[in-house]
């Protein structure tokens, strides 16, 4: 069922807030613009004064800081690699934040897809900033599993349970990032210098460790397991038969069902697996 | 159109300040020092916060001495009735029965894009629709049903208001369609009056004021946004003099009103004595 006309609009109104381009996009051409909208509301919008929209000039800061805070190490290397902020601010002109408003979806998710994007395409290519970008939207999913009912038959994750597999050296990259965070606190305004210390990163290796981000209300402990528990928890991006969930996590270790079979237990036994 | 609440039985509280979570630990006007050196000017504390934050030290404290309160939610779209899910319900209730609100308000806009999330904190008004109002008024009195609560439903403040219907043309649809009752905000109303060229009491002749339970008023600062005046919802302490036109010609017909807030915990105590002077001349705690 397609949404009421009025929660439409105030989307469309956010998208036009945060997004001075499509505001102006949205004033050029409303009924095409906003060509799911009734032409009454598309018309209003579109003849909106959009000084009236900048009234609260922080927003756009105010808004990014609260998301960025929870990808922190991630959006302080994208600062590390680009020097500047705007790259983060026109996450409110990309096509995650966009849909992210109209799809009534988390936007730190959106800002993680953003700088994935971004890294895909070339503009961004730390390996640091990718690796730890993996494990904090790990972190960030995590926080937000919906507790599912699983199904008859059927097991599935724990709500709040998100595997991730990251470089060798990527939990030691978010230590380093916090030890800088905490030298450069020690002399208000020193990241404002011209001679701030730079983040020493430790090198990423070639091996893959497997991680699992585990949340408990709005805390999440990230511990590293072993790779049949890996295989099993990738095994489970949603709720699966139990058989099913053993082909799969099998393949990944190349064969082996009695350790597939093992780590399956183990996780239900430590309530990360349910429904079994 | 539901069945009507019966306001009459509502607890009058008098003239009562605003707060949020952790405003008086940051130096924001603590009620119950206040009512000591100012007794007779506060009656009721009307807490406004989300169940992320829950209740702080300030409203447990003068709840817990048998202060009257309200509770103000800041994180409910009344305008989507999805967003009113049983966690929510059940997390504003027990914070509300906790402190023994005699009612739930809020405004009836849009406190967050999406799920309520990190980030996505903001408040928009309603669009002003038809369709937009039957919404606000379902949410609403499904939200009395669930919690057993009267729960009355704020016109926001805005720099932009979109749709066909007067403002008040729209919150009298809601409480026709809620049978319950209205928080009208008087410096909001002045807003929106401003922002659609009108004087400041216009529209009010066809407004139910016998639904207005009760009354928000607060100071507010014209600003300039390159060379457009609007006016900031600032919660100073002078409130301006629209909003205090809006207020006096509301007064004498809102035959059901049981309070009325000064929103003005984040100012220096000095500085909002008049107002409070001026509000309890106007709405004595106790009828004579």
């Amino acid at each position: 069922m397609s949404r009421p006309a009025h929660l439409a609009a105030q989307a469309a109104l956010v998208r036009m807030i945060y997004d001075p381009a499509f505001a102006r996009a949205v004033q050029a051409e409303p009924r095409v613009v906003l060509a799911q909208l009734p032409a009454p509301l598309a018309d209003e919008l579109g003849a909106i004064d959009l000084r009236a929209l900048r009234r609260d000039r922080h927003r756009r800061e105010r808004t990014l800081g609260q998301l960025c805070a929870e990808l922190r190490g991630a959006t302080e290397l994208v600062l590390v690699e680009q020097g500047r902020m705007s790259l983060l601010l026109a996450f409110y002109e990309s096509a995650a934040f966009h849909e992210a408003i109209d799809g009534g979806t988390p936007l730190v998710l959106a800002l993680a897809r953003y700088l994935e994007e971004l890294l895909a395409s070339g503009v961004l290519t730390s390996p640091h900033l990718a690796a730890v970008l993996a494990l904090e939207l790990a972190s960030a999913q995590a926080r937000r599993e919906p507790d599912v009912p699983a199904g008859s038959g059927l097991v599935r994750r724990a709500p709040g349970v998100v595997p991730v597999e990251v470089p060798e050296g990527t939990l030691a990259t978010v230590r380093a990032l916090e030890a800088h965070r905490f030298r450069l606190g020690l002399v208000p305004g020193w990241s404002l210098a011209t001679d701030p210390p730079p983040a020493s990163l430790p090198v990423l290796g070639p091996a893959r460790v497997a991680v699992v981000a585990v949340a408990i209300d709005d805390e999440v402990s990230l511990v590293e397991i072993e790779r049949p528990l890996y295989a099993v928890l990738a095994s489970l991006p949603s709720a699966r038969a139990e058989r099913a969930v053993l082909e799969e996590a099998a393949l990944r270790l190349g064969g082996d069902r009695s350790s597939a079979e093992a780590a399956l237990a183990s996780l239900v036994a430590d309530e990360l697996v349910l429904g079994s | 159109m539901a069945d009507r609440i019966d306001l009459a039985r509502l607890p009058r509280l008098g003239v009562g300040i605003s707060t949020e979570p952790g405003s008086a630990a940051a130096g924001g006007i603590d009620a119950r020092s206040f009512d000591a050196q100012h007794p007779g000017l506060v009656h009721f504390l009307e807490y406004g916060s989300d169940t992320a934050r829950g209740l702080d030290e300030h409203v447990r404290g003068w709840a817990g001495q048998g202060g009257a309160t309200t509770y103000h939610f800041l994180d409910l779209n009344l305008e989507d009735p999805d967003d009113l899910d049983p966690a929510w319900i059940a997390r504003t209730r027990a914070a509300a029965q906790e402190i023994g609100a005699a009612w739930l308000c809020g405004d009836a806009g849009l406190w967050h894009i999406g799920p309520r999330d990190r980030g996505h904190q903001l408040l928009l008004p309603p669009i002003l629709t038809e369709d937009s109002a039957r919404a606000v008024g379902d949410s609403t009195r499904a939200l009395m049903d669930a919690t057993g609560l009267c729960v009355l439903p704020e016109n926001p403040p805005g720099d932009v208001y979109l749709g066909p219907l007067h403002l008040l043309d729209y919150f009298a649809r809601v409480a026709d369609r809620s049978g319950g009752g209205l928080l009208l905000d008087c410096a909001h109303l002045a807003i929106f009056q401003a922002l659609r060229g009108h004087d400041p009491l216009t529209g009010l002749d066809g407004f139910p004021l016998d639904r207005v339970v009760e009354l928000h008023v607060a100071g507010g600062e014209e600003v300039d946004v390159d060379g457009l005046r609007l006016v900031d919802d600032a919660h100073g302490t002078t409130p301006l003099p629209d909003t205090w036109a809006i207020f006096e010609a509301v007064l004498p017909r809102a035959t059901n009103l049981r309070a009325v807030v000064f929103e003005c915990e984040r100012n220096p105590t000095p500085d909002v004595l008049d107002g409070f002077e001026r509000l309890n001349r106007a709405f004595p705690s106790r009828l004579a």
